[in-house]
């Protein structure tokens, strides 16, 4: 019995870990959406294809069985340089992983 | 100008290994087996794994239900793992990932992080230098563990210092990228020095590592 309600414990903090998903909102930015309506694909897919047209790999996560072939299909289409760029200049050196709550951040090179 | 996606794009890895553009990056997903065969079938062979992630076995399992049922062949498979900070023993990690992805060779091995475990007492890291730690990744690839070797979130200032020394130079360097962190100078040098760049959290979003956001490690 235990051993049970145990075990269910921890699947309920395994469920409420895995929808913590950490989100900086890229996908509701106004210019990926206006993007993603002109060429009528998704958000995803509009920021994948800003990967892949600037020359380099990109490895997706996703656990939703449609969204496997939404960014497998991301490159099927081309956007202009100009379209490219705009979505560069969303930058602002902001980090999923910023570690800013581990003590040893600062001396981690990367982030240096 | 629409292109059929059976016509995905690779990037030339400077070891003569051919990367699929888009990848599967495994961490933490939930259901991963099922999603993993699904994957496949549709046309997934880039797998991205690391030791951290505590999935290797199920990748394992599922890769090889793929194999047995004639999907997909090894050769045309990319699988990469990463040895986790720790002490960066990388044989002992790497020998440990073959096992459970039940695989004779990974296509490419990777260091996580260019740091090990952080030690509290000391406020310093435990790890040897890398230039010892890169040797001993060279004799993995000579040993045909693995057909090429690469770095995770290294700068520029790592890299430069990696290729000064570096028999096998690094095939690619994977890092955080997407439209938040555009990263222009770390590419340019990449680019540059013929290390391909693999963007984790390409979309701005990550799932937390299971043991929380606060371990004492690097993640």
């Amino acid at each position: 019995m235990a051993v049970a309600i145990l075990s269910l414990q921890v699947k309920i903090m395994i469920d409420v870990v895995d929808k913590l998903i950490i989100s900086l909102g890229i996908t509701k930015e106004p210019v990926v959406l206006e993007l993603a309506a002109k060429h009528n694909k998704t958000p995803s897919q509009i920021i994948l294809n800003w990967h892949l047209s600037r020359g380099y790999v990109a490895i997706p996560r996703t656990s939703t069985l449609s969204r496997l072939r939404e960014n497998l299909e991301s490159d099927t289409f081309e956007m202009t340089p100009e379209e490219i760029k705009k979505i560069s200049a969303l930058n602002k050196n902001a980090r999923v992983w910023d570690l800013k709550d581990m003590e040893m951040a600062g001396n981690v090179p990367v982030f240096a | 100008m629409e292109k059929g996606y059976s016509q995905q794009k690779y990037s030339e890895l400077s070891s003569g290994g051919k990367l699929p553009r888009i990848g599967y990056g495994t961490g933490s997903a939930k259901g991963l087996d099922t999603i993993l065969e699904e994957a496949i079938s549709i046309g997934y062979r880039h797998i991205d794994t690391a030791a951290i992630y505590g999935n290797e076995e199920v990748i394992g399992k599922a890769i090889s239900k793929a194999m047995k049922e004639g999907k997909v062949k090894r050769e045309d498979l990319f699988i990469t793992t990463k040895v986790f900070s720790e002490k960066h023993d990388v044989a002992k990690s790497l020998n440990k990932s073959l096992q459970a992805l039940q695989l004779d060779y990974v296509d490419l091995f990777l260091i996580h992080w260019p740091v090990g475990d952080w030690d509290k007492e000391s406020q310093t890291f435990k790890q040897p230098p890398l230039h010892v730690t890169w040797k001993q990744m060279e004799d993995l690839v000579k040993q045909g563990k693995c057909k090429a070797i690469g770095v995770s979130n290294f700068n520029v200032q790592l890299l430069v210092d990696l290729l000064s020394y570096a028999e096998i130079k690094p095939a690619c360097n994977q890092i955080e990228v997407h439209p938040y962190l555009v990263q222009e100078d770390l590419i340019r040098f990449c680019k540059k020095n013929n290390i391909e760049i693999v963007a984790y959290s390409p979309l701005g979003s990550s799932y937390p590592e299971p043991s929380g956001k606060n371990h004492d490690r690097c993640c």
